[in-house]
């Protein structure tokens, strides 16, 4: 009897979620997935792609900003959306980006970096 | 003060127990499926989806709904549609070549620790539904060797989306609202083409079901914990 109501307000706060991660949201993924449909789907249209490019930015100026973390493969991205509106000295900039963000990109970006003149 | 601090004692034990369970269950995985947990990829190359259906779009429309769920689970996932665009550039210009090409080959360029190969074995609209079956499986790149396979089925009748205009899911009601279409405008398509979400719920389940999940990644916060208790030697049985 004497057990019955820490277990009980035990229960109470675990089924309240007290101190578990949520099973979702590690990352702001945004536009990311919109993004990559737009561009598999419009590659030939640079003014389509000149604002999708803009948009991403914003997106991750205001995740810093919030201090939300950026997915795996969003500033890569963002780099690609630089290449193919030709610009490479930003591409080099988000590509380096997503190499200190997250290690495991490192042999890609560095071979990418290496093709940008 | 002595019940109360017992009190406390079994409540604080009651609470870290129950916090940082894994996601979604705490279910133990299969042996088969764990052999790998002492070396679980931190990168996942998804490949352009095999299509194995009519429907000419399905592995284009396919890879803008992978990348978050993969990223959700704690892996590292390369950008996708720059990763299609460099295996066009590179003569893989069809998933099936994709499929076949070495795994030397794309480690080499993508230095990632596994692949993940799918396969659409159904992507269409039939007796009111929308219907998705993908068949998935994780090679990791070092030995060759496939830690996950599985397969996941996503149906969702038409008219619970924006058609809701035809209040039964009668087969008929569809062709008949076909047809007026087909007489009326071309908006057709809008019925038949598959909902993303649809596809991203039906990856979800694949990958986060409880049954034949795939492990947790390094950058989930329940990584350290699933691989505490993977690592634990199995407890003698009880007398």
């Amino acid at each position: 009897m004497r057990l019955g109501t820490p277990l009980v307000v035990a229960l109470l706060l675990s089924a309240l979620g007290f101190g578990c991660a949520s099973p979702t949201g590690l990352y702001d993924w945004g536009r990311y997935e919109e993004s990559v449909n737009a561009v598999v789907f419009n590659p030939e249209r640079p003014a389509d792609l000149h604002t999708e490019r803009e948009l991403l930015a914003q997106e991750i100026r205001t995740s810093l900003e919030n201090h939300r973390r950026i997915p795996p493969g969003k500033w890569a991205h963002l780099g690609y959306l630089c290449t193919l509106t030709g610009d490479n000295h930003a591409a080099r900039q988000h590509f380096i980006a997503e190499k200190t963000l997250f290690p495991e990109s490192a042999a890609l970006m560095d071979f990418l970096i290496g093709r940008l003149k | 003060m002595r019940h109360l601090s017992r009190t406390l004692a079994g409540l604080s034990l009651l609470v870290i127990s129950s916090a940082c369970t894994l996601t979604p269950t705490s279910t133990t995985p299969h042996l088969a499926q764990t052999a790998y947990h002492r070396d679980i990829p931190r990168s996942i190359l998804v490949l352009p989806p095999l299509n194995e259906t009519t429907e000419m779009n399905a592995s284009a429309r396919y890879l803008s709904t992978i990348s978050a769920v993969l990223g959700e689970r704690g892996y590292y996932v390369p950008p996708i549609a720059m990763v299609n665009q460099m295996l066009r550039d590179n003569g893989l210009t069809l998933p099936g070549q994709m499929h076949q090409a070495p795994l030397s080959r794309l480690t080499s360029v993508f230095g990632v620790d596994a692949v993940l190969y799918v396969t659409i074995q159904h992507w269409g609209a039939s007796l009111g539904a929308h219907q998705v079956t993908f068949d998935y499986r994780l090679v990791e790149t070092r030995g060759g060797t496939e830690i996950w396979r599985r397969s996941a089925t996503g149906r969702r009748p038409i008219n619970s989306e924006s058609n809701a205009n035809i209040n039964d899911e009668n087969g008929w009601a569809l062709i008949a609202k076909i047809l007026i279409h087909l007489i009326i405008d071309s908006a057709v398509a809008e019925v038949m083409d598959i909902p993303l979400d649809l596809v991203r719920e039906t990856n979800a389940r694949a990958i986060n079901s409880s049954e034949d999940q795939l492990l947790l990644g390094p950058y989930h916060p329940g990584f350290h914990a699933q691989q505490l208790q993977l690592s634990l030697p199995d407890l003698p049985p009880q007398d």
